[in-house]
């Protein structure tokens, strides 16, 4: 089969947040063209953040992404108190965490249940596959509503959220309203509980590869808004220093920005998360996790949607754990008095490490921004799966099989395109 | 139960959705529950619960006048899925969805209004005032029926 000459061209990906494509050519059984394309208008939110107050960053930045909003306030917010030298507090600490568990069960649950799940139960799309797993879809849409309202609890609405402020937020929930959520929150457990056990049952595709992991750790907790960035081959530092290890660059196939470290490709998102936090799980998400028999650290790419379901599960623990004991606050802000200087913030997107640099002027007008979204440190690794996973499937597969084998590798890392797109012009010829 | 759906973003005339429900509030029988949602995907599904009637209004890009109104078919929506929607399920792919699940309410309309996808702050003028007109024509629909609540248990309830 040697001779056959392939040339696939997956125009628009489906079940991918955004818009790319996917150019693959193949001749003589060899890939002599592989390209992830993205073709989404490219957005100028680093320029578009020049020249404005400290205090519409959070309503800019949340523009970034209709699916994780709350991820792009989280490390703005960080990274603007940073800069002014503000200590937020334990209450605001630990709702940031209680928001971010919402947008991960939100993310996460649209992923599992709408996204991927066709791939893995062999269907098209979720409404094929809905007639036969209705149960699925309906646990799917249960989780990503309750996400909704977490988001909605503390972000005053739960796409675009406007709840969120440099300092805290503009409005602390009354114990009433955390009453009502924790009954939600405890009522939702048991479908948490078998999506992780249902994930783990799945019949995913054996698929050991090396790549290095990249995610926050934190002292004690499973890592959402705070932590080192840490590798599994030893990177240990502080956010601040996220510039001298991990260098952005163009392709001229793609308009996002492929970061490397020291020069390679590695992964960021839950499978990364997981495996260099596992110690860190709560007790209930960890005994879970050796109910599956499944062992983390792992090498196997697709165990990404396991992590992504027990996460889920780590997010309403954590959610019950902060809810449980809660007190309102009398200001749920503190005072934020500007400064100059640069400030830093990287938190756990759904996607994985979202990193923000501002430099701010005394007046706290930001001077200049950078946004690394987990997409575009996603990006080289993609391609480096893709090349090597079609490879192991065997190139002389009939052409809708390597198709669906190269989406459904794409789609396991969840990515969002339209974050990731920066500013370059596509449309450069290639060599 | 009858419910309005609003489906937009914050982005420019993405709005108008939004904009008609702010316009028939206090309009209606208090009984019509009106919603404002904000780019919902699949999870529109979770607001079908318990209703009868459900109308929706959301932006369009079919190569129309901007303003331009139109309640759209099955057919329509088929024409335009996968177009202008780049997150999550498209309105065609998650009526879709829904009528799959078993969801769909009795009576579904659904309402666009062309916009101009390159209007960047706020509402275009004629998108403004289309808004206005459907709102008056949706408040005069409404308000002529008879509200019978007809409370559905289904399995498609809001978390």
């Amino acid at each position: 089969m040697t001779e056959r000459s392939v040339s696939i061209h997956v125009p628009a990906m489906t079940r991918v947040e955004g818009e790319g494509s996917l150019r693959l050519r193949i001749e003589h059984g060899e890939i002599r063209e592989l390209a992830l394309d993205i073709f989404e208008p490219p957005r100028y939110f680093e320029k578009f953040l020049e020249g404005r107050r400290y205090h519409e960053v959070l309503d800019t930045v949340a523009r970034i992404c209709g699916i994780c909003p709350v991820a792009y306030q989280m490390s703005a917010a960080q990274a603007v108190e940073d800069a002014f030298g503000l200590e937020p507090g334990p209450w605001v600490r630990d709702m940031r965490r209680v928001f971010y568990c919402g947008e991960w069960l939100q993310s996460h649950a649209l992923h599992v249940h709408l996204l991927a799940a066709p791939d893995f139960l062999g269907f098209d799309s979720v409404v094929g596959m809905a007639a036969r797993h209705p149960e699925v879809v309906h646990r799917g849409l249960r989780l990503q509503g309750l996400g909704n309202a977490l988001i909605r609890l503390l972000g005053g609405r739960s796409v675009h959220p406007v709840g969120a402020s440099v300092g805290g937020f503009f409005r602390a929930p009354v114990e009433a309203e955390v009453g009502d959520m924790l009954e939600q929150l405890h009522a939702a457990l048991p479908d948490a509980h078998d999506l992780v056990l249902w994930a783990a049952a799945l019949k995913l595709p054996q698929d050991e590869q090396a790549f290095t992991s990249v995610a926050l750790r934190h002292d004690t907790d499973y890592p959402f808004a705070q932590g080192r960035i840490v590798s599994d081959d030893g990177l240990n530092i502080a956010i601040a220093q996220y510039g001298d290890h991990f260098v952005e660059e163009h392709r001229p196939h793609s308009t996002a920005l492929f970061s490397l470290l020291h020069g390679a490709p590695y992964l960021v998102g839950p499978l990364a998360r997981l495996n260099l936090n596992r110690d860190h799980l709560p007790a209930a998400s960890l005994t879970l996790l050796l109910q599956t028999g499944v062992v983390f650290p792992s090498s196997n790419m697709f165990h990404s949607l396991l992590a992504r379901t027990l996460e889920i599960h780590v997010a309403i623990v954590e959610a019950i754990r902060l809810l449980e004991n809660y007190r309102r606050p009398t200001a749920a802000q503190l005072a934020v008095t500007p400064r100059a200087g640069i400030g830093y913030g990287a938190t756990e997107a759904p996607r994985g490490l979202l990193w923000h640099r501002y430099e701010l002027d005394d007046q706290g007008i930001v001077r200049a921004a950078r946004i690394v979204p987990p997409t575009s440190q996603n990006q080289a690794r993609i391609e480096a799966d893709l090349r090597r996973s079609l490879l192991q499937y065997g190139l002389n597969r009939p052409d809708d099989k390597l198709r669906l084998r190269a989406e459904t590798v794409i789609r396991n890392y969840d990515p969002c395109i339209s974050c990731a797109t920066h500013f370059l012009k596509i449309g450069v010829t290639r060599q | 139960m009858i419910r309005i759906i609003g489906l937009g973003s914050p982005f420019g005339d993405d709005q108008v959705g939004w904009r008609v429900i702010e316009l028939l509030q206090d309009r209606l029988d208090p009984q019509v529950d009106l919603v404002a949602l904000d780019r919902p995907g699949a999870a529109l599904i979770n607001w079908m619960a318990g209703v009868r009637r459900l109308v929706i209004v959301d932006a369009l890009v079919s190569g129309h006048a901007p303003g331009h109104t139109a309640r759209l078919t099955d057919s329509d929506l088929d024409a335009l899925a996968g177009g202008t929607s780049s997150h999550q399920l498209d309105l065609a792919q998650t009526l879709a969805l829904a009528g799959a699940l078993d969801c769909l309410p009795e009576q579904v309309e659904i309402y666009g209004i062309e916009i101009d996808a390159l209007q960047r702050t706020g509402l275009s003028g004629a998108v403004a005032d289309s808004a206005v007109t459907l709102a008056k024509t949706l408040a005069k629909t409404l308000t002529d029926l008879p509200v019978t609540r007809v409370e559905t248990p289904n399995s498609c309830s809001r978390s």
